[in-house]
């Protein structure tokens, strides 16, 4: 079997059982797993990339994916003293359902659009991936899900970029890293900001600005 | 090519100066010197209309004409921000002056990038200066506002990106990102797949939205806008909506040469559409005078869509309202802040008598109110004139009908608070002596924007016909 199909279906299942766990702990080895299966497809398209475009990219996936962003995100867990999804979150049967149904949604995406017959298991992978970032976004209470969910988007962004473009244009993935770096940076330090002032990370706190 | 090189390598080394000698004295020489070569550059995009530097940033009419926006807006802010700043302590000014020259940088760039990556990572740029601004007075209100502000608008633009993508593997799949240059796209788009291209745009407006300060995520702009300090409102509600509008345009005068440009511009009418239709709603039950203001700002973008959606030869209203727009919605957030540092308090219904209190900043708001109602002899008089003969001439008659009732209903709001704030009795009125300095850069701006009124600036005017091509 192709080896960038089976990264693809590697990378399928970790999206899936990010859906299905509720310790937060799992969803930064999820994120450090697809770090490293991303990586894995730059290693299968090696031939086709430069030697400079080989080195930002095995920083973006292998160190910044795989251990720099889990690291920023196991101090924030020890900061806001979290474990575990909100106990008012859907729970975990549903999330499968919803991830089933992305999945089911992300094949049928693919199948009406042009796309070449070697691509088609990679945009799913993508189109999987966007969605379930959004499903996070949107079925979770906690900010930390959030977090993740943004995380798993952008993961899509570096997938589809993988699978529209012949190459990793230089200029995309510099732009991608740095704005994951900052963004995470930013998104950090106002998430343990409300956990001190809060004392916890539910998003209903945050709903005092109304009309 | 100097002066633009100048500008760039300045603004940078401003922030970092600024961030390693903190103190009163540097940020105020900081910040003008930062104005200073940023009215270099807009003498230099005066003169070099369609030169490109870098590669990637090229002075065409639409990045001369907010350039020029952007000096005179931000001109008059950093002035403003010396007399709201003056009781603030070193740490936040640092935080504050570093935020506008940098939203400032981002914007410019974002006016000049002639490449989709690039003014993604500008736009991406602007996040952070805002953030920064909305988190100033680090109050709660603040905290909220600006943890929505990063988090929903990264979304945004992450999905925006996947949009730019969607163009770049769909057009060619020659290597390389040569493809994203707007320059390029256009030249190649006609033989593009339609369904990519709709899923294309549809991320990209979506995603800049939050930027645009349109349907669908306007919420956190308007947020903002309520959180930041005054002069920084002013500045997101002008200079950071000209970025938004810069980012979906230059995609939208890429994709307008293949067939898609009818879909693109219902797409374009109905977000106009909602748009005005929420700014309607929540100002006939809003409280609050910059959240007020921050809903004006989604009307006046929402007949911006629907302006686009005309069809080019009618793009002159849009642009038209984009330029008003900068001037006349910087003083009032300007004058928010005055009245706010006086009263304490944005909330309309508390504010009361403002005509007994601060006479010349009374005539300002109300000045300011009637002409973003596009009552005459205001500038958005002939945009919006523009906007509805358009639409009566295409013989849209449903879409002038929705949209006029729901101006009429909308100016009902905006006046029955104003008239609440300038004219209801307080207690016991004390009068502020309004600084004339500060009351004159309003002013000067407002009558720039009445002038258009009677006389068409024939420079502003040759730049919107450039763009009209």
């Amino acid at each position: 079997m192709d080896i960038k199909i089976i990264i693809s279906v590697l990378f399928g299942f970790s999206l899936i059982y990010l859906a299905y766990t509720e310790r937060f702990k799992s969803y930064i080895a999820l994120l450090a797993f697809q770090g490293v299966l991303m990586f894995s497809f730059t290693l299968a398209e090696v031939i086709k990339t430069t030697a400079i475009e080989f080195i930002i990219l095995l920083f973006e996936t292998l160190i910044f994916k795989s251990i720099i962003i889990p690291i920023l995100l196991s101090r924030i867990l020890k900061v806001t003293n979290i474990s575990r999804v909100h106990k008012h979150a859907l729970p975990a049967s549903y999330n499968i359902l919803f991830s089933l149904i992305a999945l089911f949604a992300s094949i049928t995406a693919v199948s009406v659009m042009h796309i070449n017959e070697s691509a088609k298991i990679y945009m799913i992978t993508s189109f999987f991936a966007l969605f379930t970032g959004l499903i996070l976004i949107i079925t979770h209470r906690l900010m930390f899900s959030h977090l993740v969910g943004f995380l798993v988007i952008e993961n899509a962004a570096i997938l589809f970029s993988y699978s529209l473009t012949n190459r990793f244009p230089l200029l995309i993935n510099i732009g991608i890293t740095l704005d994951i770096l900052i963004t995470v940076l930013i998104l950090g330090m106002l998430l343990t900001r409300v956990g001190s002032r809060y004392g916890d990370l539910k998003v209903d706190r945050l709903s005092s600005l109304r009309d | 090519m100097i002066v633009p090189l100048t500008y760039f390598i300045i603004s940078v080394l401003l922030i970092a100066l600024l961030n390693i000698f903190p103190s009163k004295r540097i940020f105020k020489a900081g910040s003008l010197i930062y104005m200073a070569i940023h009215g270099l550059l807009a003498s230099f995009a005066l003169m070099n209309k369609g030169v490109t530097i870098l590669s990637f940033f090229t002075f065409d009419a639409l990045a001369v004409l907010f350039i020029l926006l952007s000096a005179l807006t931000g001109f008059v802010a950093v002035i403003h921000s010396f007399s709201y700043m003056t009781d603030e302590t070193v740490p936040a000014q640092n935080r504050f002056y570093s935020g506008i020259i940098g939203l400032l940088f981002a914007a410019n760039g974002v006016y000049l990038a002639n490449h989709a990556v690039i003014t993604w990572i500008f736009i991406e740029a602007t996040t952070i200066a805002v953030t920064i601004l909305i988190y100033h007075h680090r109050h709660s209100n603040a905290l909220e506002a600006a943890w929505k502000y990063v988090f929903i608008s990264s979304t945004g633009i992450a999905l925006a990106y996947i949009g730019i993508l969607f163009v770049g593997g769909n057009i060619s799949s020659e290597s390389g990102s040569s493809i994203l240059f707007y320059k390029n796209m256009a030249q190649s788009i006609i033989t593009a797949d339609p369904l990519w291209l709709k899923l294309s745009f549809l991320f990209i407006l979506l995603g800049y939205s939050a930027k645009l300060e349109t349907f669908p995520l306007y919420t956190i702009s308007i947020d903002a806008n309520y959180a930041a300090p005054a002069s920084a409102s002013a500045l997101m509600a002008t200079v950071l909506v000209n970025a938004g509008f810069t980012a979906i345009y230059r995609i939208y005068a890429a994709f307008s040469a293949h067939a898609i440009i009818i879909w693109m511009n219902h797409v374009l009418v109905f977000t106009g559409i909602i748009s005005v239709f929420i700014a309607t709603a929540y100002m006939l039950k809003v409280k609050n005078l910059k959240r007020l203001l921050g809903y004006s700002t989604l009307e006046i973008m929402g007949l911006v869509l629907i302006g686009m959606g005309q069809g080019k030869s009618w793009h002159y209203a849009p642009f038209l309202l984009l330029v008003m727009n900068s001037l006349v919605k910087s003083v009032l957030f300007l004058q928010t802040g005055y009245l706010h540092k006086i009263t304490g308090t944005y909330n309309i219904f508390k504010n009361k008598n403002y005509l007994e209190i601060n006479k010349w900043g009374a005539l300002i708001l109300l000045t300011g109110f009637i002409f973003i109602a596009a009552i005459p002899p205001s500038g958005y008089f002939i945009a919006e004139l523009n906007l509805f003969k358009g639409l009566l001439i295409q013989k849209k008659y449903i879409i002038f009908a929705i949209v006029t009732i729901m101006v009429s209903l909308l100016l009902f709001g905006l006046f029955s608070r104003i008239f609440s704030i300038l004219f209801s009795s307080g207690e016991n009125p004390q009068p502020v002596k309004q600084n004339i300095w500060l009351f004159l850069l309003q002013l000067s701006m407002l009558l720039i924007s009445m002038l258009y009124c009677f006389y068409q600036i024939p420079y502003i005017e040759n730049l919107i016909a450039d763009l009209l091509k």
